[in-house]
């Protein structure tokens, strides 16, 4: 999923709806079409009703552009074509008065208002402001967009594409100058336990975990991965490589040298591959309902059991980013009626579940499908690992998990479906404290 | 991008003439007025009495035209439908249209249907259509009405 970053001046130019050539060929096509459909107005002596229809087209063309780069993080293609092509939409009861002798009636308001456009105050002045102001609109938030991702190229990053929500018009911050979100509860003691949270949560998930191990005089660290939670305005680009390198600087910057990883969820994929990517600095592992699945089509299966979202994520549905872009559009009240309406996890775990960006849910679930190193680590791990699995999980059922070659591991079944992190956070904090002391010499602070 | 938006705009909607309709969308609208919202003229007297009858298209113009000006128009309207030509400056004797015509010097006809009265302030220049029950379900100004017959076709299509 890593896009190499292109040049700030060259970005542009490469992403390709925005190429000049492919605008200039768009231009042309509408202006030769702007003109044909002049003259046959023009023809029948109703200019009027061309500019009328035209401008109400170009008007609705704006918006919905507005619309698609809100919602998709991203411009459309073939944007100035939606011109001609609303303007035909808007103009069909014309087509159908000519060409077929059907006149026109009340319900022809569903061509973008053909009947009632006509009776506007102002008439046409009316509507060419409004498509001046709609098209303006659509300049100024296109112009955010694209300084945005400049911004993000300038400093290295590749442009966040796909991003929604503050992150249309704001750039995001470069991993490597800030660090990851994070708590830290520190007893002033070593060892040190990451936990990483799983897809959609933040480390919140952690904190009932988090608070036992630290009255256990166990030094915690729990940070929201990089594009979730408060981390959201971090990173464009959301590969578990990404996360590594973003957690090794979190490390770094709190002089955590060696720690101890709990992950839950995806956290287990994310902090398998930092205990690959860099074994001197993990001590071992707790793996708490880990995505382990025996090929990608029981992935796909299981992930698409997690919500609607997942399911339309992992079928590569278009809807999915739309969805999504939606929800970054709409995210303070859908956290705040998330929040209210939470029952089975705490309120705050409730809201974050929508503090993550679009790239980095289907960046996580990519990597759970593509490049998942948790069969790997559990057949043969590099370091002591633990794994705690719910014995009602129907995402990570127990039996399958357990069908992998574990020999290596210590498993530990308790009672609980997926969200035993939430639930069992005693027999949890257990098994991370029995982790952490049982070769207390790994550590250093 | 605005200037040149608005320049193509306002160069290309022509300018209203003095015969055209102050409210633009009102002119050639091309749909037909509900019956409960239209105009009822049981009683409008026209040559050969034809309102009432069946549908009637009445055209209103300050003068009449020639034969071959109104050629198009009169083969557009559909059968079974009755034609009557109305000119306001009232000189129709001696019409070789070979349609009903009226004189109508003073407005009346033309107040009574429900004509919209053009920018200049004269008399209309346009036409209307009465259905068969007498109501006006169609009145437009329109100068150019001889050259928009497939207009009257489709509207009129409608009514029969």
């Amino acid at each position: 999923m890593n896009v190499a970053a292109p040049s700030s001046a060259g970005w542009a130019i490469a992403y390709r709806p925005l190429r000049p050539r492919g605008l200039l060929a768009q231009l042309v096509v509408v202006v030769a079409a702007e003109v044909l459909l002049y003259l046959t107005y023009r023809g029948h002596e109703a200019s009027f009703h061309w500019a009328t229809h035209f401008l109400v087209g170009l008007a609705a063309a704006a918006l919905l552009n507005v619309a698609w780069l809100a919602l998709k993080g991203a411009p459309a293609r073939g944007q100035l074509l939606w011109v001609v092509g609303l303007h035909l939409y808007a103009m069909a009861p014309d087509l159908l008065f000519s060409g077929a002798h059907v006149p026109h009636d009340g319900w022809m308001d569903v061509f973008l208002g053909h009947i009632s456009a006509h009776y506007v105050p102002a008439g046409a002045r009316a509507w060419l402001l409004v498509a001046l102001a709609s098209s303006g609109f659509y300049a100024w938030v296109l112009s955010r967009w694209i300084g945005a991702r400049r911004l993000e190229a300038d400093a290295g990053m590749a442009p966040g594409i796909g991003l929604g929500g503050d992150a249309l018009l704001r750039p995001q911050h470069p991993p490597a100058l800030r660090t990851l979100a994070h708590d830290r509860l520190d007893p002033g003691a070593i060892p040190i336990v990451l936990l990483l949270h799983g897809l959609g949560g933040s480390r919140h998930v952690w904190r009932a975990v988090g608070q036992r191990l630290r009255a256990r005089g166990i030094t915690v660290l729990a940070p929201d991965l990089l594009g979730f939670g408060a981390s959201r305005s971090i990173g464009t680009t959301f590969a578990l490589d990404d996360h590594v390198d973003a957690l090794l600087r979190l490390l770094d910057e709190t002089a955590a040298r060696t720690v101890l990883v709990a992950g839950h969820s995806f956290g287990c994929a994310v902090a398998a591959a930092l205990a690959t990517a860099a074994p001197q600095r993990v001590s071992g592992l707790v793996l708490v309902s880990p995505p382990v699945f025996a090929d990608a089509q029981q992935a796909r299966d299981r992930l698409s059991q997690r919500d609607w979202l997942s399911r339309k994520v992992v079928n590569g549905s278009p809807i999915a980013s739309v969805a999504c872009g939606l929800m970054c559009l709409l995210r303070r009240p859908v956290a705040t009626i998330l929040g209210r309406r939470a029952r089975r996890v705490p309120p705050d775990v409730a809201r974050d579940g929508v503090q993550h960006s679009w790239p980095a849910y289907r960046d996580a679930l990519a990597a759970l499908l593509q490049d998942n190193p948790l069969p790997a680590w559990i057949a043969a791990p590099l370091r002591p690992t633990t794994v705690v699995l719910g014995d009602r999980d129907p995402q990570t059922p127990a039996g399958e998990v357990l069908d992998t070659p574990h020999d290596a591991v210590t498993v530990i079944e308790v009672d609980g479906d997926h969200l035993i992190v939430l639930t069992q956070y005693e027999r949890i904090a257990d098994a991370i404290a029995d982790r952490a002391n049982s070769a207390p010499h790994n550590y250093e602070a | 991008m605005a200037v040149v938006l608005t320049s193509v705009v306002m160069a290309g909607v022509a300018v209203p003439g003095p015969l055209d309709d102050p409210a633009q969308g009102d002119q050639r609208a091309g749909f037909l007025v509900d019956r409960d919202e239209a105009r009822s003229v049981p009683g409008l007297s026209l040559p050969g009495d034809p309102v009432g009858r069946g549908p009637v298209v009445v055209v209103f113009d300050r003068s009449l035209p020639s034969r071959r000006q109104l050629a198009g128009f009169v083969a557009a309207v559909p059968s079974g439908m009755a034609l009557v030509v109305v000119a306001a400056d009232g000189r129709v004797a001696g019409s070789d249209l070979r349609v009903a015509v009226a004189a109508d010097r003073g407005g009346a006809l033309a107040r009574t249907v429900g004509m919209p009265r053009p920018r200049d302030g004269g008399p209309p220049v346009g036409y209307a259509l009465i259905d068969e029950r007498s109501y006006v379900r169609y009145a437009t100004l329109d100068p150019g009405y001889q050259d928009h017959a497939f207009e009257l076709e489709t509207v009129a299509g409608a009514l029969t």
